[in-house]
């Protein structure tokens, strides 16, 4: 198997594992986490297309979006702790409030 | 006359009030308060110097003069384009009712300054009640002064808004508030008519100005009704072809005119059937009933008939109506009169049925006499007001009879005045009101016996519950209601009391009918042709040229006075008094046995005919009755519609709201479940 296909593959894992955290977990944080391993799931995706065409492409494209990742970070994390200053948790159930 | 003092002088006289009352509007509340009353003195002070002046002129100029002065244009319409103009129309009829009006309101406004008070200070609006007053004065100064239709018209609403602001002076009574509205609503039917006659006016003639719609219809109605179409075209300034058309427009809408302006003048002039606005103003305070509802506002009516004479002698069954109504009304309101206690809703039946005089003799073409009676009413009727609010400011604000009496010793000088006034109503020979009323019963005996006789039946009503109304108020027991301290009135108070009381005996030696013979010729004229009985014109023209305003008993004789007639009337007013005295002094209880006779009769004419209760179930709760089905059409109907509409999104709504669950996993399943479908399908379809 190629190094580009397996790369591809740890990608596409990466993604399911990620949304898989995401959809079964209350914690605002580890749900957080979860988007940053689907997050890097699309890096790699994005570093093994680069390769597969034989273009740099890929890998500026990837680098650019790490500093917007971690810009993202701070900010989530920032929201998080106001988040927790309101209701003193940080499970999603307590802001379950917007039902129809 | 000088057309630039005639401007001057009515200048003044409309602007000085209005200043006056701008000036307390401005200024009352913040600096002048309890010296509000100043300014409106000393503006409608001048405007009564003015107006002397200009009586004086028009005296000068032998009376037959017209001043027709135009201040400004004010806009321009209408096809062949017609400015409207800001202008004055001054002749003897103007400069005798200007006088009328500024004088007694000067007097009333002196009067307020006291009446207005509590024990010294100004009571709440003290302000706001002078400058209402000095806005009244401008108003009606507009009114009288007015050279076309239009100024008129203005002048005719301001004194109907001038009206309702006073009525409601007390507007934290309900019954001030409802009478105000009640005013208001009332005039407003008839000023619909007002209004409807003068824009069949322009439509008609295309002018609005009177000298061109009076030289017009003049035209239009010579040679017997024929009219001479060379004469409507000079009038209007267009050629013969216009001409003719105007003057058969005018010729066939005539009547129909006058009868739209005589509906104004049936509201404001509180004549029946629009008169149940009158007696409810009394909820004003008693200057106000004086000075709008009994000397000036209320003759409104009066002095439009008068001033539009070409108009209304074009149509004898107008006459006939305004004749009719006048004389039916007079008897009407005097009827309701003998039973009422409030000595003030008694003088505001009488107001009505003296102004009912008024237009029986406008009906009988005695324009002249109706002037007359006009000028002395608007003299001894504010006196009697005043002297009413004199007694109500000495009783603590009560004024039914059946609470005080025998007030002769408590009020010695306003009893005095009251009385004189009592005795120039009554028509007591010598006195004011009998020569001006004696006047109108002449020229309606000539025109019809029957209205002759309603207006002599009428005169010895007039008397006894005058009569009535005096001898319950200050003769027999002495009584005050309890807890009051009576007290004579001040000076304030006092002195314009004594000024019109000698108006109130003098008035009637001022001849005004001959002084204002040239304005009220048309009716002269169409007498002449409607009884070819006239000797009156020529022996008033004949005083008029002895000397303008002439004051002699001898020119009333010239005028044609039945010296038969004057005795009958004097003898029935002498007659009714002395019943009055005989039935409320000396047997105090022939009243009572009176009323257990006829008590049918007598609860008819102490509920005013029912007419209010009839009004209330005509008119009232059948229009209130609409509202409420319009207000329910709106509410259910209308609302339903606009509800059904609304309810499509909102069952949409209603359907869909399941999806918002609020928890975010639900809405990460969704996204990822759509994610993936659009993966299988782009990986299927092989793309």
């Amino acid at each position: 198997m190629p190094a580009e296909s397996q790369l591809v593959i740890v990608g596409a894992a990466l993604f399911a594992l990620g949304l898989v955290g995401f959809l079964s977990r209350r914690n605002l944080i580890v749900m957080f986490l979860s988007t940053e391993v689907m997050f890097q799931g699309v890096l790699l995706n994005l570093v093994a297309m680069g390769q597969i065409h034989g273009r740099l492409d890929g890998q500026v494209f990837a680098l650019f979006l790490l500093v917007i990742a971690a810009v993202e970070a701070a900010l989530a994390l920032g929201l998080i702790v106001l988040l927790f200053r309101r209701r003193g948790t940080v499970a999603t159930d307590a802001w379950a409030t917007m039902q129809g | 006359m000088s057309e630039t003092a005639v401007a001057a002088c009515s200048i003044l006289i409309l602007l000085c009030p209005l200043l006056g009352a701008g000036l307390i509007g401005a200024l009352g509340r913040p600096v002048l308060r309890g010296r509000s009353h100043a300014p409106a003195i000393i503006g409608v002070g001048i405007g009564v110097i003015a107006s002397f002046v200009i009586l004086h002129m028009v005296r000068a100029a032998g009376g037959a003069e017209t001043a027709h002065v135009v201040l400004y244009q004010w806009f321009v319409t209408g096809a062949p384009s017609a400015w409207f103009n800001v202008e004055v129309l001054v002749d003897a009829l103007t400069a005798v009712m200007l006088v009328t009006v500024t004088f007694v309101s000067l007097l009333v406004i002196i009067y307020s300054r006291d009446y207005m008070r509590e024990h010294g200070q100004p009571a709440r609006g003290y302000e706001r009640f002078f400058a209402f007053l000095a806005l009244f004065v401008f108003s009606m100064c507009a009114l009288v002064l007015a050279g076309n239709f239009l100024l008129l018209y203005l002048g005719w609403e301001l004194v109907g808004l001038c009206s309702y602001l006073l009525i409601g002076f007390y507007y934290q009574r309900p019954a001030a508030a409802a009478a105000a509205k009640k005013a208001f609503l009332v005039n407003r039917i008839g000023d619909f008519g007002f209004g409807l006659g003068i824009l069949l006016i322009y439509l008609t003639i295309g002018h609005l100005d009177y000298e061109t719609v009076f030289g017009a219809v003049q035209a239009a109605m010579a040679n017997h009704g024929h009219g001479d179409v060379g004469a409507v075209a000079a009038a209007l300034n267009t050629d013969l072809a216009t001409a003719v058309g105007v003057m058969q427009g005018i010729q066939n809408r005539v009547a129909i005119i006058a009868l739209l302006l005589f509906c104004g003048a049936i509201g404001k002039s509180a004549q029946l059937p629009l008169y149940v606005w009158l007696p409810d103003a009394m909820e004003g305070p008693s200057p106000v009933s004086a000075l709008i509802h009994a000397a000036t506002m209320v003759t409104a009516g009066v002095y439009m008939v008068a001033r539009c004479g070409v108009i209304f002698t074009a149509s004898p069954a107008v006459m006939t109506v305004v004749a009719l109504v006048g004389a039916v009304t007079a008897l009407y309101a005097a009827t309701i009169a003998l039973t009422q206690h409030d000595m003030k809703r008694i003088l505001a039946y009488s107001t009505v049925s003296q102004l009912g005089y008024m237009f029986l003799g406008l009906g009988v073409y005695a324009a002249g006499s109706a002037i007359f009676h006009l000028f002395t009413h608007a003299f001894f009727k504010a006196l009697l007001f005043l002297s009413a609010g004199s007694v109500m400011h000495a009783m603590g604000g009560i004024i039914d009879l059946r609470h005080f009496g025998g007030l002769r010793r408590i009020m010695p000088w306003t009893c005095r005045f009251c009385v004189i006034g009592a005795l120039a109503l009554a028509g007591f020979p010598l006195f004011s009101g009998f020569w001006s009323k004696d006047e109108i019963i002449h020229h309606a005996f000539q025109s019809n016996v029957w209205l002759g006789l309603i207006g002599l039946v009428t005169a010895a009503l007039t008397a006894f519950y005058t009569g009535r109304m005096i001898f319950r108020a200050f003769w027999g027991l002495e009584r005050v209601p309890e807890g009051v301290h009576a007290h004579e009135s001040g000076r304030w108070i006092l002195v314009p009391l004594g000024v019109l009381a000698a108006g109130a005996v003098l008035a009637g030696y001022i001849h005004v009918g001959g002084f204002i013979e040239p304005v009220t010729e048309p009716f002269a004229l169409a007498a002449a042709q409607a009884h070819h009985t006239i000797p009156v014109h020529e022996t008033l023209l004949h005083a008029a040229a002895l000397g303008p305003g002439g004051a002699d008993v001898a020119t009333h004789a010239a005028e044609g006075h039945n010296y038969g007639l004057m005795a009958a009337s004097g003898l029935i007013v002498i007659l009714a008094l002395g019943l009055a005295y005989l039935a409320y002094v000396i047997w105090p209880g022939l009243p009572s046995m009176v009323t257990a006779i006829w008590p049918r009769a007598y609860r008819l004419l102490f509920h005013k005919y029912y007419v209010d209760e009839i009004y209330d179930a005509g008119v009232v709760q059948p229009l209130r009755g609409s509202g409420r089905l319009c207000f329910g059409i709106d509410e259910y109907v209308v609302d339903g519609l606009i509800w059904l509409v609304t309810a499509v999104p909102r069952a949409l709504a209603y359907a869909l709201r399941g999806l918002q669950s609020g928890a975010m996993q639900g809405y990460g399943v969704t996204m990822a479940t759509g994610l993936a479908i659009i993966v299988l399908v782009v990986l299927l379809s092989g793309w």
